[in-house]
């Protein structure tokens, strides 16, 4: 008798490789649009909250980075923020490092660390109100992309870095703009949350201890959720062993940092290549501490990893080993 | 007679180079992950080795193997037991792929849901059928050396 033939196992594999090829178009490439037009801001929260004193920043002027240049020296001083703030400004001033008017003050400076570039803008807010969050294409959905600096253009914004990527996973905490768009918890527990709360405070929470709905009420303008927390309280949150699960080698890295309520800080390193190598976790947590941030939340780095200021990208995205500003889900911007 | 001799020896050397494959293919996509780790693109050549390739190789040599036909039940059980662990091998590369870009997809489940009962109903399937076989095998043995001690003492 001779060997059957396998029919079976062929109609079988063919099903199973059309399968996999649906669920990995699933992933990536299907749009799944949920809101259109998802641009309504919730300002009600702020009404409860009393202004507080002005924090003034000055404009110094920095070096700009630029792409032909020799990178700069490695840094050994310890970063520090703008010590004399001055004043907001009633008009716009707009220099190549800084902007700033009546409600936002921007400098853009440059540190070289670990053989890596890494971009920091020191921001100043009179309220946290001025912190935007805006969605690619202005949908809120699955796989929808556009770059930072569309959304730039789009918003009108000032200065903008990458998301938490929110759109390219099905759950996990999404307020933007005091407005709740997804409630359901991401399936990897260990996410933690940021919320950028009406009073400009930093507040970290995970899935265990507070739901999407009371995260609203209590205030929360802004929520992400990417993580983990690098500082919390002034204290490194990684190390070099704990990150090993999520990420041990130096990648292209996006941070936002809260010195104060209302002072917050922006880092964006580039890496992957050969001029700037990008930073671990706990590197980015070592730098920001000592920049003067008592709290700090790493968003979605790699090849996401953007820095937009005054409609140019500043830092240098990789994306597939060349320079290339990837679409992302999602920015952080002001204007 | 197509034997399971046959098809388990052929089998396993299939197996031998699915486990290979899967673990190149594992490695190669670990090292452009970027240093992200994911256990289940590391872990996905275990399905094919642990599920297809000690077991069969285990029951290839075994003697028996040589006087049962591979058909019916046997043919049936061991195709849906394949199945299983290809579903399972995919599900688990798929899921690698899809925790290395940093998400996770609903229709990931799926895999487990079908492969895991077509492992389960293959695998009984193939013990309920081997067995059979085994037995009937002995069996006929028997008879058969039964018949010829009795034709020993009629010619006697």
């Amino acid at each position: 008798m001779k060997k059957p033939f396998p029919i079976g196992a062929i109609i079988f594999g063919v099903l199973l490789c059309a399968w996999t090829t649906y669920v990995m178009l699933d992933v990536f490439v299907i749009v799944r649009p949920m809101q259109t037009n998802a641009t309504e801001m919730n300002l009600s929260m702020f009404a409860s909250i009393t202004p507080s004193p002005t924090p003034i920043p000055t404009a110094t002027p920095v070096p700009v980075h630029d792409p032909d240049a020799t990178p700069t020296p490695e840094v050994t001083s310890t970063p520090t923020p703008t010590p004399t703030p001055s004043h907001f400004s009633e008009e716009v001033i707009a220099t190549e490092n800084f902007y700033s008017n009546d409600h936002l003050a921007i400098e853009i400076s440059e540190y070289r660390e670990h053989n890596t570039q890494i971009h920091v803008a020191e921001v100043w807010v009179t309220s946290a109100q001025y912190i935007y969050t805006a969605f690619a294409k202005d949908t809120f959905g699955r796989n929808v992309y556009e770059t930072p600096s569309e959304m730039c253009k789009t918003k009108d914004a000032v200065f903008a870095v990458n998301g938490d990527n929110y759109g390219s996973r099905e759950g996990g905490y999404v307020i933007r703009n005091g407005v709740l768009y997804r409630s359901n918890k991401y399936e990897q527990t260990s996410r933690d949350v940021l919320c950028i709360m009406a009073d400009g405070d930093f507040v970290f929470t995970s899935y265990y201890m507070a739901n999407a709905e009371n995260l609203l009420n209590i205030g929360t303008w802004q929520a992400f959720t990417f993580g983990p927390v690098l500082v919390d309280n002034g204290e490194i949150k990684v190390d070099v062993n704990s990150e090993v699960d999520l990420c041990f080698v130096t990648n292209p890295r996006t941070a936002i940092g809260m010195i104060e309520p209302l002072h917050y800080v922006f880092v964006v390193a580039d890496g992957r290549t050969e001029k700037s190598y990008g930073l671990s976790l706990y590197q980015v947590a070592d730098f920001m501490l000592r920049y003067g941030c008592k709290k700090v939340y790493n968003l979605d780095g790699g090849g996401s990893s953007t820095m937009v200021f005054q409609g140019r990208v500043i830092n240098f995205p990789t994306s597939y080993g060349s320079y290339y500003e990837r679409e992302v889900t999602d920015i952080v911007y002001l204007r | 007679m197509y034997t399971c001799a046959k098809a388990f020896r052929l089998q396993w050397k299939i197996f031998l180079g699915t486990t290979i494959f899967v673990g190149i293919f594992s490695a190669v996509y670990e090292h452009y992950a970027h240093g992200i780790r994911s256990k289940p693109m590391i872990f996905a050549f275990l399905y094919p080795l642990v599920l297809g390739l000690i077991p069969v190789v285990a029951i290839a040599y075994i003697s028996v193997m040589k006087k049962i036909a591979y058909k019916g039940g046997i043919r049936l059980g061991v195709n849906l037991y394949y199945a299983g662990i290809a579903t399972l091998t995919f599900g688990s590369i798929a899921r690698g792929v899809v925790e290395i870009y940093g998400t996770t997809n609903h229709l990931m489940k799926y895999y487990t849901i079908v492969g895991c009962p077509l492992l389960g109903v293959g695998f009984l399937l193939i013990i309920i059928f081997l067995v059979k076989a085994v037995n009937d095998t002995a069996r006929a043995e028997e008879t058969e050396d039964g018949d010829e001690s009795d034709i020993a003492e009629i010619t006697e």
